[in-house]
């Protein structure tokens, strides 16, 4: 139309499926409050990814002429080609006589990706006839949807260099963890060690979804394509922990990355809704209102500086998988508790952390196209998040439960819950919740010791994953 | 997707006991850590100056 190509001429219905789905998202993040900081830029990501000819996803490849000869096939722009698709034929010519060589798509698993250039001879395209040498490239082709390890593609868009150069290089999720470091106060854990027990309790969680996953995957196998690292990277989103989902996910079952992403985000929004009548159901109104000491005991400074030494030493002996999250998690709490890099300190703990967030937010809503989002998977993941993030906190509060037994002094088992890490949402939680049954009661010290280790918890956990089965 | 029910089990296993023993290493880190700072001699409290 009019020589050019318009966006609304590709539309179709899945794109304006997932540009409502980003807009809900934005809505929710600016009207409702619902973690506005990742909702919006994930939201935004996906409306822009599911705008047709957009190219902020896009990847290229270029193929070049192989040998010297003569052009006798090319496909033309726009040709649609798959794995194994022609792209053009040369004419050898030579003292053997003539050979045709062709010269085929050979990315495996590639499907819809489109001819977008071919080499320009003077002021035309290149066409049958015209000599080419070895090396000259004659057609590039470009897709938005690369197959997960399709490594010889080069991204193209803004976005997609985001995705290659931050989540696939693993920068972003470990700057993050380095943000969250310099924002994490490991006192109450130094203070109640017990609460790193609750935070692993809180994995449980995980476990549990890796396997509905995998039973999903083995009851409907043409379906649901799980195997062990596809329910890896599910189950680690009952951790409640983004940077560590999109980390493992990264790693074991990139196709899933959108999907997980948006699912561990979402549900991290909506702890408050889903945390709570778990824990009514499991524990007595009698168990809700326990009241603890609001004062746990003063941290010294030496304290905070060796736990994340000593800490990072033990966790990356055991899981050196996690090294990028748990050293720069670490390095961002020394930054914090040493007196002399307080200026470092804050960078991380604002306008570094804010400037990595909102790449990664913008980056995961890229990953929502619609191709790869409307999938009987992508709603299994989110049915699978869900049971993740509830078995989460049915293993706190149960540990909670247990270690409520055995405490010398009264212990709130609704702490347990904090396990889930999503901090400091289900820390809230927990406060909120024991307020109302006690107004004397203020747990949040207390359960800030859990949703710490559970961030520490779930790192091991997708440390192990790593080490098993990537 | 095929995957063996054992590898799996033991995939689990290996990785749910596995978080708990290394933060039960931390948990006895942060005791001894503890045990040694409160040995330690304590720095006697610094006077503040009175201006005159």
């Amino acid at each position: 139309m009019f020589g050019m190509e318009f966006g609304f001429q590709f539309l179709y219905w899945g794109h304006i499926v997932m540009i409502v789905l980003g807009i809900l998202f934005i809505y929710l993040g600016a009207a409702k409050d619902y973690e506005p900081l990742l909702l919006v830029p994930i939201g935004l990501g996906m409306m822009l990814v599911n705008l047709p000819l957009g190219g902020l996803m896009d990847y290229q490849l270029e193929y070049r002429a192989p040998v010297e000869g003569i052009v006798r096939q090319v496909a033309a722009p726009g040709t649609v080609v798959g794995e194994g698709g022609l792209l053009f034929t040369i004419e050898r010519t030579g003292t053997a006589g003539p050979e045709t060589v062709e010269i085929r798509v050979d990315v495996t698993g590639l499907e819809g990706a489109k001819v977008s250039a071919l080499r320009t001879v003077g002021t035309r395209s290149i066409q049958s006839g015209d000599v080419v040498l070895a090396g000259d490239r004659i057609a590039t082709i470009r897709t938005t949807r690369p197959p997960p390890l399709a490594e010889e593609m080069v991204p193209v868009g803004l976005i997609s260099r985001f995705f290659s150069y931050g989540l696939v290089w693993e920068i972003i999720p470990s700057l993050i963890f380095l943000g969250l470091g310099a924002l994490t106060d490991f006192g109450p854990v130094i203070a109640n060690p017990k609460s790193l027990l609750l935070g692993g309790a809180a994995q449980f969680g995980v476990f549990f979804a890796f396997f509905a996953a995998l039973g999903l995957g083995a009851l409907w196998p043409d379906i649901f394509h799980f195997g062990l690292r596809e329910a890896a990277s599910i189950g680690i989103i009952g951790g409640a922990d983004g940077p560590t989902t999109i980390y493992l996910t990264q790693a074991l079952a990139p196709w899933l990355l959108g999907t997980n992403a948006v699912a561990a985000y979402s549900y991290m929004a909506m702890v408050p809704l889903i945390q709570p009548p778990i824990i009514r159901l499991m524990c007595s109104k009698k168990e809700i209102a326990t009241y603890m000491k609001p004062q746990l005991r003063e941290v010294s400074k030496l304290e905070k500086i060796v736990f994340p030494v000593a800490g990072s030493i033990i966790i990356i002996l055991f899981v050196p998988q996690v090294a990028p999250l748990i050293g720069m998690f670490m390095f961002g709490n020394l930054l914090r508790e040493v007196g002399g890099t307080q200026r470092l300190a804050r960078t991380a703990q604002e306008s570094f952390i804010d400037i990595v967030t909102l790449i990664l937010g913008i980056t995961v809503g890229a990953f929502m196209s619609a191709e790869s989002f409307l999938r009987p998977e992508a709603l299994a993941v989110f049915f699978l998040g869900l049971i993740a993030f509830a078995t989460a906190t049915v293993g706190g509060v149960l540990m909670g439960k247990l270690m409520a037994k055995f405490s010398k002094e009264p212990f709130n088992p609704i702490i347990g819950a904090a396990g889930v890490s999503a901090v400091p949402m289900s820390a809230r939680v927990v406060q909120r919740m024991g307020q109302k049954a006690n107004p004397r009661s203020f747990l949040l010290m207390h359960a800030m010791g859990p949703n710490v280790a559970g961030v520490i918890g779930t790192a091991i956990a997708a440390g192990f994953f790593l080490g098993m089965l990537r | 997707m095929s995957f063996s029910w054992g590898e799996a089990l033991r995939v689990a296993l290996v990785g749910f006991s596995g978080v708990f023993v290394i933060l039960t290493i931390l948990w006895l880190s942060l005791k001894i850590t503890a045990a040694v700072v409160r040995r330690l001699p304590q720095k006697p409290p610094v006077e503040k100056k009175r201006s005159a």
